[in-house]
């Protein structure tokens, strides 16, 4: 508990991220607590382990004024004394449990009666009797024979009290939650369900925001994941859609995510591509609403003042340099734009440090390439001195949701190039509606991997100055009239009003 | 994205499943053969002698049987309370892989016994022998403390699983005290030095086996008194299994209807004693089967049943091994049964005719019977007794043994009173009820052994 109050207006269920790790999401809390003094702000931090999160990482604004993390895989490592006793559970509420499954299975998008109240988990079926109770062994044996009866059982077990153990965490922590008039969870996943376990408890109105889409990057993180046990003979492996152990994790968080969606009042999203998502995953279209995420464009715009008469030869990729963000797609199309214009300069700004071994591997590229003299990694740098000198903002991403950095280059008067990936495509063309689409082109939209399709819209914006300026008008007027903080602030500050 | 990274630390769960599975390799049963081995040769040197010996010296030489019988009973109780603890520390040390902590270990413990012995049982002698010299006090103390230390070998040695190097040590020093107390050994003076010879020789071969197998750089060691989870219940199960195991012994010796003295403080049951003692010779078959059910089979099957949890098995192979194990167990139970049977109903229609060649009256054969079943029983007993160690619970057998000790002092006690027709009832009886209330013991642990070592490790 770093900071406690009773009373607070909105509770923000923050599952890994503000204040602990920076990130878009965490940018977003921050700019939505300053941006609103007037509300007394509550954060509900839930992390997985306290070894994974250093210091606080953001300046506590006064309107913050409750503050608690909560750590949701903490037991793994901490090592009891005492042998556990069996529990005594009572085996008539454990039919309560088969109930809940069936239910659960049929991907409902309510939770089930016997968990409104959440004396089921703290008192009924408590984590003791889930975890060390007969009845609890008994149904997990069946289970398994039932559903994944040539698994590792070992595996099978440890996956069945990991995806369980959060739970009964979480409708504790539920059960002790300040008093709040609003809860607003920035995610599904264990946020969401901590929101839905809230809401049902206290009565009070959810809502959801979704910055990317938590239930697929799960998804996908698991389909990649190898820290989920499953050794059998090589030859005998079979492909990774069978393993039933990164289904029943997949399962577990595409139900959590239906929960939130089903007990939310209000579904928000930053682009209408994520809400179209969203509705394939469940959402009820009636709840579902575009807020896009705003920049400060006046700030921003006053750097414009700062920009040489000619615009620089300089391409930028704000961003970290990992492997999601396709720098090797970036070093390729600067190769061949250099081919043509020698005199391109390329700048990746952001922290190296996240992959060495990946930025290892740009940097021999770029010797090898020899584009020493062009193509400089300039590490984590202040944007509002980097804008002013950059030509082209570009990101060459393999996958991203409503990349901020492209609507702060835009209130810079910096035309962007971008993959088409997220939201890149609405707001570089325009896609909130027809008069967004009116505005015209701020930039260029190529396919990802597509080094020379990049390296053309390099050129021939920095050549063609014409084309140029109109897609610095561009730019501006759409991030004006569509993406000011104070237009998103004031949209929340609206809804809040509606539920307070 | 938001969203906590949980890179979920597999290799926990082995390693909290490992700490369980390391009780694996000792059990009690393996340190209980060489005691009967022991008895056994005392007996020997006895018949012997009084088949042997002119008559006059005949007295003295039963005198100083009775004396070690009870000097071997004393021992075995004192140290009751280390020997199965520091069976287990010796496991945990192999297990942590600090097999060089072992021997320094060993003579840490066996000078604590020493001391013990000079504190604690040195300054009763001149009340226990008011009317014998120091120079047999003395041969008797030396004898006790080489007793004692012999137990603590045997336990080290037997949990190092060296049963022929146990075994050939065993049988070449009694083999020495038997040779010796038949050509030399007259008076009490020559036969008591003789007895501390004879396991000062044990003792010291045993030492000698020991220490070769684990060569350590430190001289001693008293690690295993200073840690901190020091195992309370193993170290009263020890101690009042031994003690229950000789209690209705003690119960028939100095019980005035029973018993009379023979040698100052040492008193013998001139009913009791050779009834019973020939009554354990009979268990020497069982005792052989048992032992290589519990390491051939049962070994086997525990190490396989955790070997597929951890390598992943599915549920119905676990379920299968756990079956595999619970079968062998009943076998083990069952062959102990049906060899033991044989045996009795063996002796029982051979006994009249043996007693009659070794002049034992005839009145003691109704004894002998109901000690013969009541052995056996203790057989298995000391056999759910070695599961339930192997199996790491640790507790219910020391509620057990405290158990049978309580009741076989209580029911030997009334049975005296009862009058002669039941003597050895309390011995059986005690153990009858011990064994039934282990043997479900056993089922239920056994039964529950897959879900207590996932649900509650």
């Amino acid at each position: 508990m770093i900071r406690r109050a009773e009373e607070t207006d909105i509770l923000l269920l923050a599952e890994g991220t503000y204040p602990y790790i920076k990130g878009g999401v965490s940018s977003w809390i921050d700019q939505l607590i300053r941006g609103l003094p007037h509300l007394k702000f509550g954060i509900v931090f839930l992390g997985s382990h306290p070894d994974e999160y250093g210091d606080i990482l953001y300046d506590l604004p006064d309107n913050l004024v409750h503050l608690e993390t909560h750590y949701l895989f903490e037991h793994l490592t901490r090592k009891s004394a005492a042998r556990p006793v069996p529990a005594h559970t009572d085996t008539e509420a454990f039919e309560t449990i088969r109930l809940l499954h069936e239910h659960f299975e049929q991907n409902r998008n309510i939770l089930p009666e016997a968990l409104h109240s959440l004396r089921f988990m703290n008192e009924t079926v408590t984590h003791a009797d889930f975890l060390y109770g007969k009845p609890s062994w008994e149904f997990i044996r069946e289970k398994y024979l039932q559903n994944a009866s040539n698994m590792p059982f070992l595996d099978y077990f440890w996956a069945v009290r990991n995806i369980h153990a959060p739970l009964w965490k979480l409708s504790a922590v539920a059960a002790s939650l300040p008093k709040h008039r609003i809860l607003h969870a920035p995610s599904t996943g264990y946020a969401g369900l901590l929101g839905t376990f809230a809401s049902l408890h206290y009565d009070t109105p959810l809502l959801l925001t979704e910055h990317g889409i938590y239930t697929r990057e799960r998804k996908i993180d698991l389909l990649n994941a190898d820290w989920i046990g499953y050794h059998k003979l090589s030859l005998l492996k079979q492909p990774e859609e069978f393993n039933y152990i990164k289904q029943m994790w997949i399962d577990f968080f595409v139900r959590i995510g239906r929960l939130a969606y089903g007990r939310a009042r209000a579904i928000f999203s930053l682009y209408p591509g994520a809400k179209k998502i969203q509705l394939s995953m469940g959402a009820p279209a009636e709840k579902c609403e575009v807020i896009p995420n705003g920049v400060d464009t006046e700030g921003l715009g006053r750097t414009i003042a700062e920009r040489p008469s000619s615009t620089p030869p300089v391409v930028t990729l704000i961003g970290r340099v990992v492997s999601i963000k396709d720098i090797k797609t970036f070093i390729r199309a600067v190769r061949i734009a250099v081919e043509e214009m020698p005199e391109i300069e390329a700048w990746v700004v952001g922290p190296t440090d996240e992959d060495p071994a990946y930025y290892e591997e740009c940097k021999h590229m770029v010797e090898t390439y020899d584009l020493a003299s062009s193509f400089h990694f300039k590490g984590f740098r202040n944007i509002k001195e980097i804008l002013p000198q950059t030509g082209i903002l570009t990101l060459t991403s393999i996958s991203e949701g409503m990349p901020l950095t492209i609507l702060e280059g835009f209130a810079a008067g910096v035309p962007c190039v971008a993959t088409d990936v997220g939201s890149c495509r609405d707001l570089i063309y325009g896609g909130l509606d027809d008069e967004d689409i009116a505005l015209g082109k701020a930039g260029v939209v190529t396919r990802i991997a597509d080094p020379t399709a990049l390296a053309e819209a390099y050129v021939s914006l920095l050549r063609d100055t014409k084309r140029w300026q109109s897609a610095q008008k561009t730019a501006l007027a759409r991030v004006r009239r569509y993406y000011r903080d104070t237009m998103f602030l004031h949209r929340y500050d609206t809804i809040y009003k509606e539920y307070l | 994205m938001a969203g906590i990274g949980f890179e979920l630390k597999r290799a926990l769960r082995k390693e909290s499943l490992l700490s369980l599975a390391k009780v694996y390799g000792y059990a009690t049963l393996l340190s209980s053969g060489p005691w009967v081995i022991s008895i056994v040769a005392i007996l020997f040197v006895g018949f012997v002698h009084l088949a042997a010996a002119p008559a006059e010296t005949s007295q003295s030489v039963f005198a100083i049987i009775v004396t070690y019988t009870e000097v071997l009973a004393v021992s075995m109780i004192a140290t009751g309370f280390v020997q199965l603890p520091f069976t287990r520390y010796i496991a945990d040390l192999i297990y942590l892989g600090k097999e060089e902590e072992i021997f320094p270990n060993y003579l840490g413990v066996t000078a604590v016994v020493w001391l013990y012995g000079w504190i604690v049982v040195f300054p009763l002698l001149p009340l226990l022998f008011p009317h014998q010299g120091w120079l047999f006090r003395l041969g008797l103390f030396a004898t006790y403390q080489m007793l004692a230390s012999v137990w603590i070998a045997n336990t080290l040695a037997a949990s190092l699983k060296y049963y022929r190097g146990v075994i050939g040590a065993f049988l070449l020093s009694y083999g020495m005290i038997v040779l010796f107390s038949l050509t030399i050994g007259e008076t009490l003076n020559e036969m008591i030095w003789i007895f501390f010879a004879g396991n000062a020789l044990l003792w010291f071969l045993l030492s000698v086996m020991i220490a070769e197998s684990y060569a350590s750089t430190r001289s001693v060691s008293f690690s295993f008194f200073r840690r901190k989870g020091f195992y309370w219940s193993l170290a009263i199960a020890g101690f009042f299994y031994n003690f229950g195991i000789w209690i209705d012994k003690f119960v028939f010796w100095y019980h005035p209807l029973t018993g009379q003295s023979v040698l100052d403080s040492v008193h013998q049951s001139i009913v009791y004693d050779l009834p019973i003692f020939l009554a354990y010779l009979s268990i020497l078959p069982g005792m052989a089967v048992f032992f290589y059910r519990l390491e051939a089979d049962f070994a086997e099957q525990y190490a396989l049943f955790y070997e597929n949890i951890l390598d992943g098995a599915p549920l119905q192979i676990i379920d299968r091994y756990h079956r595999e194990m619970v079968r062998v167990v009943r076998r083990a139970v069952r062959d102990i049964m049906i060899v033991q049977g044989i045996m009795n109903i063996f002796l029982f229609v051979t006994a009249p005719y043996v007693f009659d060649r070794l002049h034992i009256p005839q009145l003691y054969l109704s004894l002998f019977y109901i000690l013969t079943v009541g052995a056996q029983i203790q057989l298995g007993f000391m056999s759910i007794l070695a599961l339930l160690y192997y199996i790491d619970r640790r507790r219910i057998a020391m509620y057990l043994a405290v158990a049978f000790f309580a009741l076989n002092f209580l029911l030997s006690w009334v049975s005296i009173y009862l009058g002669p027709t039941f003597f050895g009832y309390g011995y059986a009886v005690s153990l009858l009820i011990v064994f039934t209330i282990g043997l479900f013991a056993l089922r239920k642990n056994f039964r529950e052994l897959a879900y207590e070592t996932f649900m509650l490790q």
